[in-house]
């Protein structure tokens, strides 16, 4: 499943389960901007939101109108059970591409 | 209570997208435009806004690219060729004034298609983008759900009708000028159709 997943995608996806019940599309920006260090455009983000969820990798409701919004509501997303299998595969294979890499050219944790 | 630009709106939501895609989109865009307008001030505020709405029009745009139908084409070329007709009593007029505006200046003036006379290449210059705002504006208005795919679609069909036309006729301009033509009649009919578009109002839902 992950294989078929772009570095956008997988970046989103994350930032939603991070999110939980605040994962829309303002949010993820704004999530997905701040760990990447890149503006992401919201047609950007809900293009690959959208496409996200026609894979079956998240699901999404909309809720009341909001004021602060003119009026329209907001499109919350929540992983799906095949997303976060998605992502387990995901970091599953990054484990396994980074396995063996020397110490010394590798970030340091905290 | 500041809005963001509704004629931005407009022109967002001409573009013909998935409602559901672009009612998300408008959403936020408000949403953080009254944040930003409340900490950085309107005019910034609105300055991010255009500049956010400008990078927002692709995506739109390949959605709305994406939702027509092989059955949407010969509607886009029928309106198409409607605002073309639509053209005719335009540029009859268009003649008519600068006739009779250099006939004030004792001069008389006739059109001859000729790439020496100065004066058809003057006008079929200016004609073109003229005629490609107003045939834009009225394919725009005629296809209601993707006003601003209309208006591409004119530019697009007049340009190709154009180009078959060249094989046959030959062009009385110059390659060069009839390129420059082209492409001023494009770039007018996408004017047109965002002029359209921008008077139409976003159509804000009522709070509940």
């Amino acid at each position: 499943m992950s294989s078929s997943l772009g570095q956008l995608e997988l970046t989103i996806l994350l930032a939603v389960a991070r999110l939980g019940d605040d994962a829309y599309g303002l949010a993820v920006r704004r999530d997905v901007s701040a760990r990447t260090g890149r503006d992401y455009s919201i047609g950007a983000v809900y293009t690959t939101l959208q496409r996200l969820e026609d894979k079956g990798l998240l699901r999404s409701r909309t809720t009341d109108p909001l004021p602060v919004r003119g009026g329209r509501s907001r499109r919350q997303f929540k992983l799906t059970a095949s997303g976060s299998r998605a992502m387990r595969e995901a970091e599953r294979l990054a484990a396994s591409v980074w396995a063996g890499i020397p110490s010394t050219i590798r970030l340091e944790h905290a | 209570m500041s809005h963001p630009p509704r004629a931005l709106e407009s022109i967002l939501k001409g573009l013909g997208a998935d409602p559901y895609l672009s009612d998300v989109v408008l959403g936020d865009l408000e949403e953080e435009f009254t944040e930003r307008a409340a900490f950085d001030g309107e005019e910034e505020a609105r300055r991010w806004y255009r500049g956010e709405a400008l990078r927002s029009v692709p995506h739109l745009l390949r959605n709305a690219l994406g939702r027509l139908r092989v059955g949407d084409v010969p509607r886009l070329i029928g309106n198409a060729l409607f605002a073309w007709l639509a053209l005719i009593p335009v540029g009859l007029t268009l003649y008519v004034l600068v006739a009779l505006v250099l006939r004030s200046f004792g001069l008389d003036w006739t059109l001859r298609s000729s790439p020496q006379d100065n004066a058809f290449v003057a006008f079929a210059m200016l004609s073109m983008p003229v005629g490609g705002f107003v045939g834009g504006y009225v394919a725009a208005w005629r296809n209601a759900r993707t006003p601003l795919i209309g208006a591409l679609a004119y530019g697009l069909v007049l340009t190709c009708i154009n180009l078959i036309a060249g094989l046959f006729f030959p062009s009385p301009l110059a390659t060069g000028l009839r390129i420059a033509a082209l492409a001023m009649f494009n770039a007018g009919a996408i004017v047109g159709g965002v002029a359209r578009v921008a008077r139409i109002k976003p159509g804000v839902p009522e709070l509940s």
